[in-house]
């Protein structure tokens, strides 16, 4: 079964990747949920960094799963031409 | 609560499978049968192997409330799962439209709201302590239709809803124990237990299916432990498989849509092996990832999802380690 170790590889991408983020936002918007960060501006410029952050993380997550999925797809079209 | 969390997993293990064997050999009404489109003569099944989850489970968790002294915990550990059971049997019996599911499956978050059991201060790895007062409760309510959602998205062959949840209870049963949070610890054993006797008639060839009602019990189970034990990022991570699945499902047909809807299959079956789609517009499943370098048959497919279940729940514990779960 060779798209297993290709799977396994996915979910511990998946999960370092997903940790850095965790990390990167709560550093990004701790100052605003713990009220330290008073000014309006920096507020919502904090909120919208951190979406975007997540929103890159999950089409980062897809492409990713998406690459695998041609790349074992093409050899596997190879393999059959053999 | 060694001998209890022993005893009753044993006792659940052994009355999920006399019910699942029952309810196999004995339903017959039209409502309550699938087909398994998956084997070459699509014989009919029966499937409402969570009710025969949820039962066996239920009666384990009643008798752990009066053999522990009862416990408002175990209320919670009660009636979310049979809330979101009870909503997945009408969904058995009856299509339901998949803008209402996800609201419907919002409910079986109100007993942990109602108790108010949680603690908005989850414990990120690398961060420490993030205070979550406002937003917590709201994230409690998504992450029932969010697990739940993405459990019932494995459930796609013979054997994968249960290969690919039993790790997860497993590891959140070791890490309950660790926190101290014995009862929760009993419940997950119970509830994976209850899944390996349903499991002994789900395997290929399945003489019974779980139903929704099987993988909306499954997914509420895991939740409800998950918030009541604070191990919502160990969770997470151990639910990675499910999740991405879903989420790929997701983006793959362009939002909420019944899986029946959907123009391409993302696998097909050949001489009785399961092979992926080889059209681009076919959604992206881990179903369809798994059998992409060649088909396989159903057990194989099973095998590998519960492989990587696994691997994610092994990934859970070494998060929870890093300082993902908390010491309040």
């Amino acid at each position: 079964m060779r798209t297993l170790p290709v799977m396994l590889l996915l979910i511990t991408v998946s999960w370092i990747s997903l940790l850095a983020m965790l990390a990167a936002i709560s550093a990004i918007i701790l100052p605003l949920v713990s009220g330290v960060e008073a000014r309006l501006l920096a507020s919502v410029l904090r909120l919208l960094l951190s979406l975007t952050l997540f929103a890159t993380w999950l089409a980062w997550i897809f492409e990713l799963a998406r690459y695998a999925l041609i790349r074992l797809s093409r050899e596997a079209g190879k393999g059959e031409q053999r | 609560m060694l001998e209890q969390l022993i005893s009753l997993t044993v006792l659940c293990f052994l009355f999920s499978l006399l019910l699942t064997r029952v309810f196999s050999s004995r339903v017959r009404s039209r409502r309550l049968i699938g087909v398994d489109v998956h084997k070459p003569h699509r014989p009919l099944v029966p499937k409402i192997g969570g009710v025969a989850m949820l039962i066996s489970y239920s009666v384990c968790v009643l008798t752990l409330f009066i053999w522990g002294g009862g416990s408002q915990r175990l209320w919670i550990l009660l009636f979310s799962p049979l809330i979101a059971s009870l909503i997945g049997l009408l969904e058995d019996v009856r299509e339901m439209n998949p803008i209402l599911k996800p609201l419907l499956l919002l409910t079986p978050a109100l007993p942990i709201l109602l108790f108010s059991d949680y603690s908005p201060y989850p414990q990120l790895p690398l961060v420490g302590t993030v205070r979550l007062t406002i937003i917590y409760p709201i994230l409690i309510l998504a992450a029932f239709t969010v697990i739940i959602n993405a459990i019932n998205s494995v459930d796609v062959l013979n054997g994968s809803l249960a290969v690919s949840s039993i790790p997860v209870l497993v590891v959140l049963t070791v890490l309950s124990w660790m926190r101290g949070e014995a009862l929760n610890a009993v419940a997950a054993s119970i509830a994976a237990a209850s899944v390996l006797g349903f499991l002994r008639f789900n395997w290929c060839p399945a003489r019974i299916f779980a139903g929704n009602s099987g993988s909306n019990f499954v997914g509420a189970v895991i939740t409800s432990i998950a918030i009541t034990s604070r191990l919502e990022l160990a969770t997470l991570v151990a639910l990675l498989p499910h999740i991405l699945n879903e989420y790929f499902i997701l983006v793959s047909i362009g939002g909420l849509r019944s899986g029946k809807t959907f123009a391409t299959r993302p696998i097909t079956v050949v001489r009785g092996l399961i092979a992926a789609s080889r059209d681009p517009r076919g959604p992206l499943t881990l179903v369809r990832l798994a059998t992409s370098s060649s088909p396989m048959n159903e057990a194989e497919v099973s095998k590998a999802l519960g492989l990587l279940a696994a691997y994610s729940s092994f990934l859970a514990f070494v998060t929870y380690l890093l300082g993902g779960g908390r010491s309040t």
